[in-house]
């Protein structure tokens, strides 16, 4: 079954100016995606457009099956929280929290309790080689380090699908490569969808499948 | 949980700027809760001591000036059925130098002040011996006499010694003495008078009862129950009480603009946070919630602060100060702590109130509909909701002027106080409009010119990034339009005060009493025996009496004086004058109200008013005028002497004036005329000069209390731009960063902080001067006629204000100076452009 469908979405910020137009995409169930495209093409637009977080100007969006598009923003933050992980370039962890804590919050959000959630942070961190690390604060981390955090962060609540919006940008080969794999291998093992947008074409090749997005939509 | 991590984290992350910010809520709310129970404390002990001296009677009957004939006391006893009262207790006041003494009789006072009776140590035939005196525990100890001892005390001219013949039991906490009612008269020279009758009433008759039967006698004395005394008591001070603690709110208010300004950068460090925990699926009522709460922690700890604060400064005020603020209203003694709780719960209310109102203007920085474009670290102006706060304002202003006409409300102008607290916002909310179109319209005329680069890029800055600029300097709008405002009030009234100084104190020297409408009156023949001296060119006597109009307000003065009535401005500041006075040959008694009477009584130049010159007579009189008169807050009236000799029959004087010969000195008059008439030795003499200093050294020390809101207006608004200029470097050092790449040096990156700054307060200081000003012109023209019933003048300091514009800027600067040296040292820009956006 397709976890999400785009059927003809277009994104327009000023009227009549299509960042992108006609995209039709559908995500299966465990299916690994990879996004290119030219810089300011919209493939950060697109994401937020799949993701929820944005309404698309033209086209409809299914989420299971259901279009999304009379969704109120209950609906909207429900399905991210429970149903959606984000890992995003600039790692954006939480400064005055300690690692372990950066983990737990969607559970916490989701309203699951400390004990759980720890429980499952720990797990997920110790299968990411960060079992020594749980008290440190982000700054002390190296980037690397501070992705692995994200990427816990955004598959602790086992959601269906992760999107990742150019997760290796801000790290050197070696280490992007680590990261990717981890990713993969972790969304692999829960059989979770993902997503990615990039410019590396290594990362890219590592997907199931890649797309490019151009005006007239994804090819 | 996860509440409580953010929440620590956020408050662990710039724990200074939190607690700067927590300490200005305390302060304002410590100043609030000491004056509150200063004031408290104070009413609470000297309405004690005034139910003490009353020897707790539930109804007394006082003559309208104070005193009444004895013989009086036959026909009200003859009234006593139809009036309902039991018992009638007369008593003479008599105040000395040292204590106040009642004379009692005693056989009366047992049924109608028990509290009051004496108990003689030996015998009983004490109580009725003439020099007997019976003192309370504290007056004993006040005194430093024992029983048995002699005490010498003065009366106006007499001096007199009696012998402490027991104590007073039921007065364990006032300084009072009691003698016998014919004893007292006899030696005090009050033979025939006595100060009012306390009554007892029957089982079936009430207060109300009595005074409805009162009403329908012909010659009714006023009749004060312990309710009057205990509104009389709260009215005499209200006015600046509620002064002070609107000034304390004030200060409280300003405080909150500090909580603002750090919850508003609190907000801007936090914005890709919230943005992440918005993105991952934290609801906007959670999110909402959590900047809230930061406010509202602040807030309710910076209350209970406060409250712990202002309990400890009140007593130490009270140690110091005794029971008065600088008012003049208590006298100096100690009252004991009081606490209302309540109001203490309510200060602590006001605080958590104010916290998460100051957390709620900054939720609008925040665009939670677009979290993602917070978290790629897009230019942050297009990111803050602009809501349209001129619209607010021009609201705000609408209703600040629509109070304005609102009247006062239990004779205080609640309305005025909401007119300046709504003019203030509307002055606030218009600010990011202000900021936006001036820096707007000045940018763009730079362009066409060649201008120091760093000149250009502030322009730029300030030009595109109003909302980042208008929490900068709200804080300081707010507390220096305040600071404005007051200082124009003060200036004013100082000023006026002045003036009014020079027209009434037209002479060289004159005599003071302490207490002057309770001083017995001296011979009117003085005058001449003064006149006869060589130094002396002419003299005026006069007497000052308390004239009581209504059980509900405290009593007016009434001043019995020579009045030029051709031209009456030569002796009296007059602000009205009746253009067609009546006719020399006309039979009307010709008096002047001050501004109070026209507030208070509805009296107005050229109209017929009452006041009631002997007992149980309304005198119909015209008023010819009215006058200003700073001194008396509750009303004074103005007799021609003539014409109150002849009304009252009273010939006595109390007061005297003289004006000396060319180049006479005071001093050796002033020992001619103590040596010569021995009769009025006792009276203070003062010469005009230093009755001015000292009116002005009075005037200063009531606004004392003004000074330090006035102060700590003012420290917050360096703080405001301090805590504004520091966290808006934290959050511009990418900023920098970037500029330091592109050629900016230190010293010009040091510059445009400064400039940029120095640019903004140029507007917040023109900007409060504006509002500053309007507000001033509403404490003067509304707050202060309403409360105190006295217009004034407006006077700018423009010194003052010069010299505050300047400290402002000046430290403005300097800080600004301070955080960019701190914060944009090269380390840092170079570790904020490898840090995560």
């Amino acid at each position: 079954m397709d976890i999400l469908n785009l059927r003809t979405v277009g994104h327009a910020y000023t009227p009549g100016e299509w960042l992108f137009e006609g995209v039709n995409f559908e995500l299966q169930e465990g299916e690994h995606v990879a996004i290119q495209g030219a810089s300011g093409c919209g493939k950060s637009t697109l994401l937020n457009v799949m993701s929820g977080l944005d309404v698309p100007t033209s086209g409809e969006v299914l989420w299971c099956g259901k279009p999304t598009s009379n969704w109120t923003p209950e609906q909207r933050r429900a399905c991210r929280l429970f149903e959606i992980g984000f890992v995003f370039q600039a790692f954006h962890l939480l400064p005055h929290l300690s690692v372990l804590q950066n983990v737990m919050v969607p559970c916490l959000l989701g309203g699951a309790s400390a004990q759980s959630s720890a429980l499952a942070a720990r797990e997920l961190l110790s299968d990411l080689g960060l079992q020594k690390r749980l008290d440190a604060k982000p700054s002390s981390l190296s980037g690397g380090e501070q992705q692995r955090v994200a990427l816990a962060r955004a598959l602790v609540h086992k959601p269906k699908v992760v999107f990742a919006d150019e997760p290796t940008g801000n790290l050197d080969t070696t280490t992007a490569t680590k990261v990717l794999s981890m990713l993969l291998e972790l969304c692999k093992s829960s059989e979770t969808s993902l997503v990615v947008v990039t410019h590396s074409e290594e990362a890219a090749r590592a997907m199931g499948r890649q797309l490019r997005l151009t005006p007239m939509g994804l090819v | 949980m996860l509440f409580f991590w953010l929440l620590r984290g956020v408050f662990v992350q710039a724990w200074a700027r939190w607690l700067l910010a927590l300490i200005m809520v305390a302060i304002g709310v410590m100043l609030a809760v000491s004056i509150h129970t200063v004031n408290h404390s104070a009413l609470a002990y000297f309405g004690q001591a005034l139910d003490t001296v009353n020897g707790q009677t539930s109804a007394q009957l006082l003559p309208p000036l104070g005193e009444m004939d004895e013989r009086q006391i036959d026909v009200w006893n003859q009234r006593k059925r139809q009036l309902g009262v039991q018992t009638i207790s007369p008593v003479l006041v008599i105040q000395t130098d040292q204590l106040t003494i009642l004379g009692l009789d005693v056989f009366n006072a047992a049924l109608v002040s028990s509290s009051l009776m004496p108990q003689a140590m030996n015998s009983k035939d004490d109580l009725f011996q003439e020099r007997s005196l019976f003192l309370s525990a504290p007056a004993l100890k006040a005194l430093g006499v024992a029983v048995g001892e002699t005490v010498s005390l003065k009366y106006g001219g007499l001096q007199v010694a009696l012998t402490v013949k027991g104590e007073l039991p039921g007065v364990p906490s006032q300084v009072l003495g009691v003698m016998d009612i014919g004893s007292a008269q006899w030696v005090f020279n009050r033979l025939g008078v006595v100060s009012r009758l306390d009554l007892r009433l029957e089982d079936w008759q009430t207060v109300d009862g009595l005074r409805a039967s009162l009403d329908r006698m012909p010659d009714k004395l006023e009749l004060v129950t312990t309710k009057d005394r205990e509104r009389r008591m709260s009215s005499l001070s209200r006015a600046y009480r509620v002064n002070l603690s609107v000034l304390a709110m004030v200060a409280l208010l300003t405080g909150g603009f500090l909580v603002s300004t750090a919850v508003n950068l609190s907000i801007i460090r936090q914005r890709s946070e919230l943005a992440l925990l918005g993105t991952l699926g934290a609801s906007e009522p959670w999110l909402r919630r959590f900047v809230l709460s930061q406010g509202g922690l602040i807030g309710l700890l910076g209350g209970l602060l406060g409250v712990l604060m202002g309990l400890v400064l009140a007593a130490v005020l009270m140690q110091f100060m005794g029971g008065d603020l600088g008012g003049n209203y208590f006298s100096k003694s100690a009252p004991p702590l009081e606490v209302d709780l309540w109001v203490m719960v309510f200060f602590v209310v006001c605080a958590l109130l104010l916290g998460l109102i100051s957390s709620f203007l900054p939720l609008f920085q925040i665009n939670w509909h677009r979290p993602m474009a917070v978290l790629r670290g897009e230019p942050g102006e297009h990111l803050v909701l602009k809501p349209n706060t001129l619209k607010w304002s021009g609201l705000a202003l609408g209703l600040s002027l629509a109070l304005l006409f609102l009247p006062s409300f239990d004779e205080l102008p609640w309305a005025g106080y909401g007119s300046i607290a709504l003019l203030l916002c509307a002055g606030l909310l218009a600010l990011p409009w202000l900021l936006a179109k001036l820096w707007g319209v000045f940018s763009n005329w730079v362009e066409a010119y060649r201008v120091y680069p760093v000149v250009r890029l502030a322009l730029w800055r300030l030009a595109q990034a109003p909302s980042a600029a208008t929490p900068l300097i709200t804080g300081t709008v707010a507390a220096l339009s305040l600071s404005v405002a007051m200082m124009i009030m003060v200036s004013s009234f100082r000023n006026s005060v002045s003036n009014w100084l020079i027209t009434v104190l037209p002479a060289d020297v004159y005599t003071m009493g302490s207490t002057p409408t309770e001083q017995p009156g001296f011979s009117a023949t003085v005058q001449v025996l003064i006149e006869s001296l060589p130094q002396v060119q002419r003299v005026e006597t006069s007497r000052i009496r308390a004239l009581r109009l209504t059980h509900e307000r405290p009593e007016v003065a009434l001043i019995a004086k020579p009045v030029d009535l051709e031209n009456p401005a030569r002796s009296l500041a007059l602000i009205a004058q009746v253009e067609n006075p009546p006719l020399k040959e006309e039979k009307r008694v010709r008096v002047f109200g001050s501004e109070a009477m026209g507030d208070l009584y509805g009296w107005r130049a050229g109209h017929e008013a009452f006041i009631p010159l002997t007992t149980g007579v309304q005198q119909k009189v015209w008023v010819a005028g009215i006058f200003r008169d700073y001194g008396r807050q509750h009303g004074s009236v103005v007799i021609p002497i003539d014409a109150y000799e002849q009304l009252t029959g009273d010939h006595t004087r109390t007061h005297i004036s003289v004006w000396l010969t060319e180049g006479a000195d005071p001093t050796p008059t002033i020992q001619a005329i103590q040596s010569q008439l021995p009769e009025i030795a006792h009276l203070k003499w003062v010469t005009a000069t230093d009755i001015r200093a000292l009116s002005l050294k009075i005037f200063d020390r009531s606004f004392a209390m003004t000074y330090v809101l006035e102060g700590v207006a003012l420290l917050v608004a360096v703080f405001s731009v301090a805590a504004g200029v520091t966290g808006q470097l934290i959050v511009r050092r990418r900023e920098f960063a970037v500029l330091a790449h592109l050629g900016l040096s230190r010293s010009q990156s040091w510059a445009l902080v400064s400039l940029e700054i120095g640019m903004l307060l140029m507007v917040a200081i023109f900007w409060s001067s504006l509002l500053g000003s309007l507000i001033g012109q509403i404490l003067i023209q509304k707050i202060n006629p309403a409360s105190f019933h006295w217009t004034m003048e407006t006077h700018m300091a423009y010194g003052q204000w010069a010299v505050v514009c300047l400290v402002m800027m000046g430290v403005g600067i300097g800080v600004s100076l301070w955080a960019a040296r701190q914060g944009l040292d090269p380390k840092r820009l170079a570790q904020s452009l490898r840090a995560e956006g």
